[in-house]
């Protein structure tokens, strides 16, 4: 349906903000570009809109090749940051603004209009200026409105980030409601880790231009590959390793900031020196916890920095044992440890991940 | 409650500047106008004695005036549309785009504001007579274009910049034509500056006299010149009084016009370029 190749984008000024990006989306699908600001996400989608023409590669939809086609004669339509709602225009006017463009006939433009009225609930507000909506009601309004377009794709650009957190939860719902509804592909563009993971079907992590890596929710979470995709999604323990050893049965052992520890991976540690992941809540509570009396492998006592209590879990912040310097995090549900005493703990080796070679 | 107190005093000093500036010649121009000529209008007396529409009658009757009138009102509007239509490029390229030597192009864009108008008339004049142009309408309207072009560039070249290019995208984006671009997201932005540019245009050209009165005289007048006339060598200040309202009159009511119009330019328009 949408395929983007090996696209890059350099602007006036030299500034090179897409370095050989590539994406696929079939019908239907929901591919989120997850990454900081300044990474390069509007840029793509804009190339895809057709705002922007790429230096290099190829944008095609359903076979064909529109990558010097102008926005209006492209199959997509965009919901923009700023809601980009015409001012002027009631909520109504906003809404059939697309099929009066299209010379859509008279009966269907309104079938659509109060279908979709319906679906973003607005049938109450339908001849308010968009000023005086509520900044979901005027979410919705942009939503519609791209939609009334018919569009094999939407292209939503941070469309929850000015929207207050409760609000964001229940908009995301509909999202991902009207999508199923419709059938649309949809690439959405966040830089909110948790909103990518909770939407996509695929997740494209993009740094400085470049994909950083992409894979499905679950794989991008649990399999992060470097270190900023570890970071990025779910902020994870990074520590640096040298590899001391195999033992024939994937098992590695590795020499980190805080100790010797076994790590269980199908795919052999990059280089003899690496960095090595871990996630907060992969750590099982050694003393007085339910399952640990120090049988488990990975066993690793630091002293509590700090601790946060944060209602379903705990976070202890501790010093790494052989270079306090470094902190590691634990999430757990037993509470009862305080600052300055030390918390011993295991992480299941198979729950350390090798990441990309630690630069020299 | 000391703020309540400044803001108070200031109110007082507005208002006295005010009568000081405004009414009392205004109040001083009319009483002028109604005085009767059978009986003059001397110290200590501090109303006319005697008054009347006579002047008023006179000065319609047996003056330039209705041609000034036909002059000024027919050059007035020529000007404001033909500066409208030149300036409105350049305050699109100032107000859309970033580009190298914009600065330099904006203070040039407002050189002629501060050249004094007796200058430019002065060298406007030996200019359009060496390109042989012999038409005082024209020349005068070609002089007040660029005498008022600073006005309007600078006008609208704000107007431009508040048109939103998230508007612009959001349009082609649904599939407009240039057109309907324009019509849906660049005209509600523009109207109130368009219309400002050609109120402050028209009245200032209604107003100018140093490029009218080279350009124009003998035999073509406008309404200043015709008042300048009366100020001269046979000066008649109830004239002088009857011309001045004529003058002045419509232009305040054309000000209270544009006074509203800029009021109802809407804020929500007033945002970023996206
Ligand atoms: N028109 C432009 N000219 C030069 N640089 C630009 C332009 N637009 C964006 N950039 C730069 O490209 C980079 C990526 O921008 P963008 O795609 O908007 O990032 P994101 O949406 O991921 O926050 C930024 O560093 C930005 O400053
Ligand atoms: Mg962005």
């Amino acid at each position: 349906m949408l395929r983007v190749d090996d696209v890059t984008k350099t602007f006036e000024d030299g500034f090179r903000a897409l370095k050989g990006v590539s994406l696929n989306a079939g019908r239907g699908d929901f591919v989120t570009l997850l990454g900081p600001s300044g990474c390069g996400k509007t840029t793509l989608l804009k190339v895809v809109a057709g705002f922007l023409t790429p230096t290099e590669g190829t944008v095609s939809i359903d076979g064909a090749d529109v990558t010097r086609e102008p926005p209006e004669r492209r199959d997509t339509a965009m919901c923009f940051q700023s809601y980009a709602l015409f001012p002027h225009m009631t909520v109504a006017q906003n809404i059939e603004f697309g099929p009066r463009q299209n010379r859509v006939a008279k009966d269907e433009r309104l079938a659509r209009l109060n279908a979709l009225l319906t679906q973003v609930d607005l049938e109450a507000h339908q001849h308010k200026l968009p000023n005086a909506l509520s900044g979901g009601q005027q979410q919705r309004v942009a939503l519609a409105r791209a939609l009334a377009m018919r569009p094999g794709i939407v292209l939503f650009d941070e469309p929850l980030s000015n929207l207050d957190a409760k609000l964001r939860d229940q908009v995301r719902i509909e999202i991902r409601a009207l999508q199923r509804e419709h059938g649309f592909t949809a690439i959405y563009v966040t830089h909110d880790q948790a909103e990518a993971l909770a939407m996509s079907d695929h997740v494209l992590v993009m740094r400085e231009g470049a994909v950083e890596q992409e894979g499905a929710p679950e794989e991008i979470y649990t399999a992060p590959r470097t270190s900023f995709v570890a970071d990025f999604i779910g902020a994870a323990n990074l520590l640096t390793g040298t590899v001391l050893g195999e033992d024939g049965q994937g098992r590695w052992q590795v020499q980190t900031e805080m100790g010797t520890v076994k790590v269980a991976s199908d795919e052999p540690p990059v280089a003899p020196s690496v960095h090595v992941s871990w996630r907060p809540e992969d750590a099982v509570l050694a003393n007085g916890s339910a399952n640990g009396s120090g049988t488990g492998e990975n066993l690793i006592q630091a002293p509590i920095v700090a601790r946060v209590y944060q209602g379903s879990f705990t976070e202890y912040v501790l010093d790494a044992p052989e270079r306090p310097a470094v902190s590691l995090r634990v999430h757990a549900t037993q509470f009862g440890a305080r600052e300055g005493e030390t918390l011993a703990f295991h992480v299941p080796p198979d729950r350390l991940r090798f990441l990309e070679q630690v630069a020299s | 409650m000391r703020a309540g107190t400044i803001n108070r005093i200031l109110i007082v000093v507005l208002i006295g500047v005010c009568v000081l500036w405004l009414v009392i010649p205004f109040a001083m121009a009319i009483l002028w106008s109604i005085v009767d000529p059978s009986q003059a209008w001397s110290y200590p007396d501090l109303f006319p004695a005697r008054v009347s529409f006579q002047r008023w009658v006179d000065v319609w009757q047996n003056t330039a005036l209705k041609d000034a009138l036909v002059n000024s009102y027919t050059l007035a509007p020529s000007v404001a549309i033909t500066t409208l239509l030149l300036a409105t490029p350049t305050a699109y390229a100032i107000g859309r785009f970033e580009f190298p030597g914009k600065t330099a192009v904006q203070v040039l864009s407002l050189l002629p504001l501060v050249v004094p108008g007796f200058v430019i008339a002065v060298f406007m004049a030996s200019l359009l007579l060496n390109l042989g142009l012999y038409n005082r309408f024209a020349s005068i309207m070609l002089g007040h274009c660029v005498l008022f072009l600073p006005y309007a560039i600078r006008i609208l070249s704000v107007s431009f910049g508040l048109v939103r290019q998230d508007l612009i995208d959001a349009a082609r984006d649904l599939g407009a034509s240039p057109w309907a671009r324009f019509h849906a997201v660049y005209w509600p932005a523009l109207k109130p500056g368009v219309l400002a540019a050609l109120i402050i245009v028209f009245i200032q050209s209604i107003e100018e006299f140093a490029l009218a009165f080279i350009l124009g005289s003998p035999d073509f007048t406008t309404v200043p010149t015709i008042l300048y006339s009366f100020l001269g060598f046979n000066f008649v200040r109830s004239n002088a009084a009857v011309v001045s309202l004529i003058l002045v009159v419509p232009n305040v009511a054309l000000m209270l016009v544009l006074e509203r119009l800029l009021k109802s330019a809407n804020p929500a328009m007033v945002s970023g370029k996206g």
